[in-house]
């Protein structure tokens, strides 16, 4: 007798997958249409579509907005003119509208589930730990299943890109949320709030620092899914990146890596910004 | 007078097993036994108070008696693990999460020792609070709010933050924030006690004047007998979640029923703090 | 003195019983370098080097190391004798293997595999249509390349609605390179995207997505595969070979190619130059080296029933078909493979 246990999930699995791919394919190819026309496309068609000048205003007037500093506004815009110098224009537009998509899916989903967290000590004990699950499991372990089920290309890069970047909002959301302080909760629960009225109006903006640091980690993290949802056909830098590598054009791989970087060093101070904007709550308020 | 709000034997155990607390507080244990042998805290027991409409009902008592936990009852911030609590004779208890909203956004409304107030809001917007709560326009809630901060006097700091504030301009905005209600009842947890004595004497006279005006039924918690006997019309003092002694203050001052209550007597007897600072309660 | 004395003369005789049995001895692997060989990510190359690994190790007593790279790197590292061998290479098909082996660094032995194919395809339900599952031919007069234009909007691109997909092989597969060529020479670029799936496993999964849901797809594919023995698909016609017009699609630069079917493929064995001249006992296994076209599909769909099992597939090789393998070693060194692939 062998001490393990001979066990195969193999089959199982590979049965599921292919039975799922039979029953609701189509079906999931149709979510991936509606993403598509709905989201991706027109974004991408108005990012791609607008004159670079104005995309770089834009970003400029967001950094100084966010940050209002123009010795920081400045470079983040000249960072992105030089992406364009690169002549890779045209694929931070198509990377940007993936990561803005990603973005904003994991926001929709990611903002409810880290309320419900913070405010279920059952269901934070559920979701936590699947969302640790999603983050470890390597990607491409579901990126392929994601293929088979939605197709190649950019929407089930997307949703690879939300399964994995979700977490640290969730996380974040549920912390704010929970560390908000229980005086303030308390006083405006004294004055009739409901429920409703307490989460709009006292947890939700007093944990919006913490919510948008998770955003911002949210985006981060979806950078760095770029190039590995380029392995699935998604276009864009990751797809430059990849393309430099397997074809031992590390020139071009080392260019467009760059290119990631600057949209991240750029993302990131604006988001930051944006996290700091906001009035902070200051701790002589909590003193006891 | 009536009596508006009525306590009936409330007792308050912060733990798992509530029942087997009190089973063992029936037997004649204290709070300690009780937390050495449960784990739970007591923070009430076996509490019935009367309190009259119009007038300043003074609760005091140490650290840990159980005062915070007791005014808590009042609007239901806090559930008892037995007891009844009404509130012009309706049993609060029973009342379903509709009616309790009522009872706090037209009926009830609270100061709070550490403020509360809300950090992202301006002063003219937290002292709106109450109102925009339950339902008024932004206007409107926005026009009774600034009344009430003229009231109190912090005309001009309508656009501020409350953490450019000073203590006692922040617990200010608290008072104006619970009077905005207008409530009948107001319940004030300690609400001068983080503030300097000087401030403290004026925010007393302050209140005393308002009450003398507005005839509200205050219940004020504090752990400063002087306080209490400057502010309280009745006394009540609790000692480790227990009732000792209730009454006017002459009365208390005259015959305190044990040495807990003469120790915190005999802070006051000497300087026989005059109430009148203020105007005196019509 | 003693001791000294008597360890030279085991090693005399070491050395004596080791040139006894100098003619089936690699000099390679006798000097002690392991050989290095390019670990192939595609199912017939995975079994193909397992194979050759295995006559390695068990017949020849070499050290074998596998590189795990993708087709272009494995190219120039073979140039640079940073790898010695590639199981299996489609001779002819790169501008880099092309380039190497002119200038000598590289060579080609042997036929690993005879009547190989490649080409673009669609499932055969496309245009015949499929009784078993009620589908009907979506374009049954799809016969070449030259008919795509008209049929852009079945295969149509949802991310670029107004065009076709074809779906091309991953960046740095040299099959890319002409396909994009081909895309140009027929035509192509205006009515089709040139869809490169990012990886080998993206593709599969999206031909088997396509097919398990009987949609229409059209794609770049060859044989041997596991997927061409799994599923029915039609290869469409391409203008006959013609080695001027294929010089141009290997060539990515060529602004203006024409069009050509790739050439029947060469599928040989693909040495360093250095590893070729050091050893001439194992290139004379490599020149020997072939696995029938039936049998190779039936391992290819064996390994894809139960994934990642090449070595597997190889074990069971060697435990049965002997007929086969015997043909490709001396005795004594079949010998050697029979003692570790027999018993259990
Ligand atoms: N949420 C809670 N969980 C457990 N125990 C509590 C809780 N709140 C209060 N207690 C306990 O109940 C008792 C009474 O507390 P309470 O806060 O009512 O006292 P207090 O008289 O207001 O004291 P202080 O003057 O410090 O505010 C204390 O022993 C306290 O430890
Ligand atoms: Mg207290």
């Amino acid at each position: 007798m062998d001490f393990f246990v001979p066990l195969d999930l193999r089959e199982p699995i590979n049965q599921a997958v292919d039975s799922l791919v039979v029953r609701y394919g189509d079906r999931l190819h149709v979510l991936n249409d509606l993403i598509l026309q709905g989201l991706l496309l027109p974004l991408e068609r108005a990012l791609r579509g607008a004159p670079p000048w104005v995309i770089l205003l834009v970003v400029a007037l967001l950094a100084w907005r966010a940050t209002r500093r123009w010795q920081v506004a400045l470079p983040l815009t000249v960072a992105c003119y030089l992406i364009g110098c690169f002549g890779l224009w045209d694929a931070l537009m198509q990377t940007l509208a993936l990561v803005l998509v990603a973005t904003v899916l994991a926001v929709v989903a990611g903002l409810p589930l880290g309320i419900v967290a913070a405010h279920s000590r059952r269901l934070r004990a559920v979701v936590l730990p699947v969302l640790d699950v999603m983050q470890t499991l390597p990607t491409f372990v579901y990126l392929i299943p994601a293929v088979m089920l939605f197709g190649l290309g950019k929407v089930p890069a997307i949703l690879a890109t939300v399964v994995y970047a979700i977490c640290p909002l969730v996380r974040l959301t549920d912390l704010g949320l929970r560390q908000v302080d229980p005086d303030v909760q308390e006083a405006a629960h004294s004055f009739g709030t409901t429920r409703w009225q307490m989460l709009l109006g006292v947890q939700l903006p007093l944990a919006w620092p913490s919510i948008l640091a998770g955003v911002n980690q949210t985006v981060m993290m979806a950078l760095s899914m770029v190039v590995v949802a380029s392995m699935i056909g998604a276009r864009g830098l990751g797809e430059e990146v990849l393309a430099g590598i397997q074809t031992l054009d590390v020139g071009r791989g080392l260019q467009a890596g760059l290119a990631i970087v600057l949209l991240a060093v750029a993302i990131d101070r604006i988001t930051q910004g944006f996290g700091r904007v906001r009035r902070p709550i200051r701790d002589e308020e909590r003193r006891s | 007078m009536s009596a508006r709000i009525e306590l009936r034997h409330v007792s308050k155990v912060y733990g798992d097993d509530p029942h087997r607390a009190l089973t063992l507080l029936a037997q004649g244990a204290d709070k300690h036994q009780v937390l050495a042998d449960t784990g739970s805290h007591v923070g009430l027991y076996d509490v019935s108070l009367s309190i009259p409409a119009g007038g300043i009902y003074a609760i005091m008592g140490l650290s840990g008696s159980g005062k915070s936990t007791l005014v808590r009852h009042i609007n239901r911030l806090i559930d008892p693990s037995a007891g009844q609590v009404l509130v012009d004779g309706e049993d609060v208890l029973g009342f379903s999460a509709a009616r309790l909203r009522d009872l706090r956004r037209r009926r009830i409304s609270m100061v709070f020792q550490h403020f509360g107030l809300l950090p992202h809001r301006t002063v003219l917007e937290n002292v709106a609070f109450g109102r925009r709560v339950r339902g008024e326009s932004r206007r409107n809630a926005q026009a009774a709010a600034q009344g009430w901060l003229a009231r109190v006097g912090l005309s001009g700091h309508e656009r501020d933050y409350p953490d450019h504030l000073s203590g006692g301009m922040r617990q200010r905005v608290g008072l104006a924030r619970a009077l905005a209600s207008d409530t009948d009842i107001l319940l004030m947890d300690e609400p001068f006690s983080a503030l300097d004595p000087l401030l403290r004497d004026d925010l007393q006279s302050q209140l005393l004047t308002l009450q003398a005006e507005l005839g509200k039924t205050i219940v004020f918690i504090t752990h400063d007998v002087e306080e209490a006997f400057r502010l309280g019309q009745r006394i009540a003092l609790l000692r480790d979640g227990r009732l000792v002694q209730e009454g006017e203050p002459a009365a208390v001052r005259a015959a305190p029923v044990d040495d807990y209550v003469a120790r915190f007597v005999a802070r006051v007897s000497g300087a026989d703090v005059p109430r009148s600072t203020g105007s005196a309660p019509g | 003195m003693q001791r000294s004395t008597c360890s030279t003369l085991f090693a005399l005789a070491l050395a004596l019983s080791a040139g006894a049995a100098a003619a089936t001895t690699s000099p390679w692997c006798q000097s002690g370098k392991p050989v290095k060989v390019a670990g192939l990510n595609w199912e017939s190359g995975e079994l193909l080097t397992e194979l050759v690994a295995t006559v390695l190790e068990q017949g020849y007593g070499c050290r074998v190391e596998r590189v795990p790279s993708n087709t272009i790197t494995i190219e120039n590292a073979l140039a640079q004798n940073d790898i010695q061998l590639v199981a299996e290479e489609w001779v002819g098909r790169s501008e880099i293997w092309n380039k190497a082996a002119a200038a000598g660094k590289v060579k080609a032995v042997g036929n690993v595999i005879v009547g190989a194919t490649e080409g673009w395809y669609v499932p055969e339900y496309v245009v015949k249509g499929e009784k078993t599952r009620k589908i009907r031919p979506a374009a049954p007069q799809l016969q070449a390349v030259s008919d795509l234009p008209k049929y852009k909007q079945l295969f149509r691109d949802n991310e670029e609605p107004d065009k076709g997909r074809f779906l091309n092989c991953p960046s740095g597969w040299t099959c890319e390179g002409v396909n994009s060529q081909k895309l140009k020479a027929y035509g192509l670029t205006d009515s089709y995207v040139n869809f490169r799936p990012g990886s080998g496993a993206a593709l599969d999964a999206a031909v088997a997505s396509a097919y398990q849901r009987g949609q229409p797809v059209l794609f770049y594919y060859w044989s041997p595969t596991a997927l061409m023995g799994k599923y029915r698909f039609i290869q469409l016609t391409e203008p006959a070979y013609n080695e001027a017009c294929f010089k141009t699609l290997t060539d990515r630069n060529q602004a203006k190619p024409c069009g050509s079917a790739a050439p029947e493929a060469v599928i040989q064995a693909g040495v360093s130059r250095v590893f070729h001249d050091a050893d001439p006992v194992l290139i004379d296994f490599l020149g020997k080296f072939n696995v029938p076209l039936p049998l190779l599909n039936a391992a290819l769909a064996g390994m894809a029933n139960n994934p990642g099992s090449a070595a597997v597939q190889s074990r069971r090789f060697f435990a049965t078909r002997p007929d086969i393998w015997r043909a490709w070693v001396p005795d004594d060194v079949a010998q050697r493979i029979a003692a570790r692939n027999t018993g259990k």
